[in-house]
């Protein structure tokens, strides 16, 4: 029996909106608050919304076999709060089917795994698992980190700070001559298992949804099943994860039969079912022991240099970070919020020059045009964000005005 | 195959970057053993540099009158015979006073035994429009006593003696364009040379244009279908003497620099601009203008208006080994050019280790992106930049080392292969 894991991935970042130099020490908002709302608008309403519909319908059609995992981030959460709050009810639906899972990550997708302090790791994990537990009645049992950042010592975090599970991505640099497709153990430390996102079908069935030529993605479709039918029958557990908006947007339709297909075609076949993380590694013993120091990682849609990084990434994360025990001693919670965005991935993800902004012409939402803009604005939010520390730790109330929203929603 | 080249400069005299392009193509074509060049110049004075395959003839050089019989077969050549003193790069008021200092007119011929040779001055002077047209007339005479396969000109100076170069040999003609009059008036363009410009145009079997920038240009404003033109970016000499950047004499003086003529082309009161914002927030920053122009007193006076001329100087015009001090000095180097149809100073500036902020309308911003581009009009993200630069050591050491490495890869080599392709095509085209 192969068991298919779904992954859907739900992101959105807090983009920043260009920050001059002279902005510094001045109270403008860091964020592109218009381009945020408008994402997360379209994103909803015309995808998360019907899809999760859609999804509901053939989850009760097929009886409970029908079993799927989302990732959603912390700061997507975030913006559901503040923009949409209803699409919490349409999650709680699908988690109340009992074929759901929901998986926990950092907050504000963070690449706070990367920080010497190993106790802001933790915070942010415990932060994520309490809101995740919160708003969609689970208590989450995988830790999918963002970027799916992984090494031994991320894997020993997660370990304690209550996690049986860990998925990564699937890569050569770590498996080597080995299969994806096994439940394996961390090096050292067999009480967390770790998963592996198969990284050809993951790129194959998004590619397939992603086709807006309806004849050759069924044409593709008949070619995933078939590459389906390659792997090696004692290779028990596919793990395959796509971002949510696959199934929504312009070709809703289109897609959502598309996927329909694959679901009819995946039931045709007996030697195949979907299954959930959690039942997985109870149900599975893990084959071996893997390991590695240097952080493996995945991004969406380019590769990235990005771990260890690049010199200017490397020099930003190291400033941010810099400012750690600064922040130990507030309890301005304006600073904090802002302190957990900037934490945000996706800001160094801009510092690179493989950065699809930088290729396509069609992105009309970039606003950098090099990883050198995308670094000196973010060095100047930086700037600006330290002033306001140090003018908070020496008490001088000096504090610029931030949605009110926010606040209580990180409180609880 | 045998090129006959037009040109209007050749290294070391030069007073722009036309003549360091035309040099890097002919010693690029010169790797090439069966391309042999002939470069034509209106005046050479001895001391040209020099490449392999490579005859340079002066045009003053040449005696005119022995191929009469010629010229009434071929009637239907025009000549501008022109007598203005108009120049491209004067303004009205200049040229007003160039015209009183200027009332004895020269003897533009000499005969000798051998026949009547045109002087030429080769500089961009008050007598400009003759000397086109004088070149024009010789080089029919060149046309005519050498052999050849392919015409290959340089700019609208030249493009009157390719023309009846072409119509005298029947020979393809291939014009590459460094510039357009948009470029160089700012949009303020001189009737003649547009004339003059879009004549040549439309005779050239190809057109070898610098930039996509430039390509656009010619499709949108010259009318000439895109198909006849073809984009080949400039290369850039590779330096040999890479020696290590010299320290300032205290490491917290900046200094931040335009190079180029101070005219409204390059944008310098972006540069003020700039200035004026970066000063008011940043100490020990200096702003220096390398070069002149004619609006160099209108920028002096706008920087005292500024209230920064404690830190914003001058240095006037400065020649090469002037300009690679300049280079090494500066630790962040701005082209705001309002339309720059390529641009070959930031690459110079990234080859002596500076970083460089250009403007994206610039022919070299497709080429390049080791550097920080912005709309020349975007004063707020330039300044921004520079503080970024100037302020975090670790951007501009990365700046600099990826730009270093980018522009060590942009030779002529590459350029010279693809106008080799240029000629195959055309003489392919011309025999099938």
């Amino acid at each position: 029996m192969k068991n298919v894991s779904l992954y859907f991935q739900i992101h959105h970042p807090f983009h920043h909106q260009i920050f001059r130099f002279f902005d510094i020490g001045e109270s403008k908002s860091y964020y592109d608050d218009l381009r945020i709302e408008r994402e997360i608008q379209d994103a909803v309403i015309n995808c998360y919304l019907p899809t999760n519909d859609f999804l509901l319908k053939l989850i009760h059609k097929y009886d409970g076999n029908l079993k799927v995992s989302f990732n959603i981030s912390d700061t997507a959460i975030d913006q559901f709060l503040m923009y949409k709050p209803e699409i919490f009810n349409s999650f709680r639906k699908l988690a109340d089917t009992g074929q759901v899972d929901f998986t926990g990550s950092t907050a504000s997708n963070s690449i706070v795994s990367l920080a010497d302090s190993k106790n802001e790791f933790i915070n942010s994990i415990k932060v994520s698992q309490k809101r995740t537990e919160y708003y969609f009645g689970q208590k989450p049992t995988l830790f999918v980190n963002s970027d799916l950042l992984f090494n031994n010592q991320i894997a020993h975090i997660a370990a304690k700070s209550g996690y049986p599970a860990i998925l990564t991505n699937g890569i050569k640099r770590i498996l080597n001559w080995r299969s994806p497709n096994y439940l394996y153990c961390s090096e050292g430390q067999q009480q967390i298992k770790i998963l592996f996102r198969n990284e050809k079908l993951s790129n194959e069935l998004s590619a397939i949804l992603d086709n807006a030529n309806q004849i050759e993605a069924m044409k593709q479709l008949g070619q995933f099943f078939l590459n389906l039918e390659m792997i090696p029958p004692d290779e028990p557990i596919l793990n395959i994860f796509l971002n949510y908006r696959l199934l929504g947007g312009k070709n809703r339709i289109k897609k959502q039969q598309l996927f329909r297909s694959f679901v009819t075609e995946f039931f045709n076949r007996e030697s195949y079912c979907f299954n959930l993380p959690r039942h997985i590694i109870e149900q599975y013993a893990p084959i071996s022991e893997i390991g590695t120091d240097e952080p493996i990682s995945w991004t969406e849609g380019f590769h990235s240099s990005y771990y260890p990084g690049n010199e200017l990434q490397k020099d930003a994360i190291r400033q941010l970070y810099k400012l750690t025990h600064k922040l130990e001693t507030t309890n301005n919670t304006n600073l904090k919020m802002d302190w957990r965005y900037l934490q945000s991935s996706d800001h160094f993800h801009l510092m690179d020059e493989n950065h699809p902004d930088y290729h396509s012409n069609s992105s009309e939402s970039a606003i950098f045009k090099s990883k050198y803009d995308a670094y000196i604005n973010y060095m100047n939010i930086l700037a600006s964000f330290k002033k306001r520390l140090d003018a908070e730790n020496q008490k001088v109330s000096h504090q610029p005005v931030r949605r009110l929203k926010h606040q209580q929603f990180h409180e609880i | 195959m045998n090129v006959l080249m037009f040109g209007w400069e050749f290294p070391p005299n030069i007073s722009g970057g036309l003549g360091t392009a035309c040099y890097g193509i002919v010693k690029g074509l010169s790797e090439y053993q069966d391309i042999h060049v002939r470069f034509v110049v209106p005046k050479s004075h001895g001391n040209e540099l020099s490449a392999n395959n490579l005859q340079l003839i002066s045009a003053d050089q040449i005696s005119i009158g022995r191929e009469t019989q010629l010229i009434h077969r071929l009637s239907n050549v025009s000549f501008f015979e022109v007598e203005s003193k108009l120049t491209p790069y004067l303004t009205p008021e200049i040229y007003s006073e160039t015209l009183q200092k200027s009332n004895k007119k020269e003897e533009i011929t000499s005969t000798t035994s051998k026949g009547t040779r045109i002087k030429f001055s080769g500089k961009y002077g008050p007598n400009l429009f003759d000397e086109i047209a004088n070149y024009a007339i010789v080089a029919k005479t060149i046309a005519v006593e050498n052999d050849f396969e392919l015409i290959h000109a340089h700019d609208w100076l030249t493009f009157p003696a390719a023309v009846a170069a072409k119509k005298i040999s029947g020979k393809p003609l291939i014009l590459h364009v460094h510039s357009t009059d948009f470029d160089r008036s700012g949009g303020a363009i001189n009737p003649k040379i547009f004339a003059i410009e879009k004549q040549g145009l439309d005779e050239a079997d190809k057109i070898i244009v610098v930039s996509n920038r430039i390509k656009s240009r010619l499709t949108e404003q010259y009318f000439i279908p895109s198909d006849k033109i073809v984009t080949i970016y400039n290369g850039i000499e590779t330096q040999v003497n890479t020696e290590e950047k010299l320290k300032h004499r205290t490491d917290k003086e900046q200094i931040v620099t335009f190079l180029g003529r101070i005219t409204i082309q390059k944008g310098p009161e972006y540069f003020v601009d700039v200035a004026r914002m970066v000063i008011q927030r940043m100490k020990n920053v200096h702003f220096v203008m390398a070069g002149n122009g004619e609006l160099r007193n209108q920028i002096l006076e706008l920087s005292v208006k500024y209230g920064i001329s404690d830190r914003f100087h001058f240095t006037g015009f400065l020649n090469g080994p002037e300009v690679t001090e300049m280079l090494r000095r500066s630790d962040l180097f701005i082209m705001p050019s309002v339309s720059e149809p390529f641009g070959i100073v930031p690459l110079e500036a990234m080859q002596a280790n500076v970083p460089v902020i250009i403007s994206l309308q610039s022919g070299v911003s497709e080429l390049i992106q080791n550097v920080v581009k912005t709309d020349f009009w975007d004063v707020h993200a330039m300044a921004d930049a520079v503080h970024g630069i100037l302020k975090h050591k670790r951007l501009s050491k990365v700046m600099v080392e990826e730009g270093k490495q980018e522009v060590s890869k942009l030779n002529w080599t590459q350029p010279a292969h693809q106008i080799k392709q240029v000629y195959q095509n055309l003489l392919l085209n011309k025999a099938s």
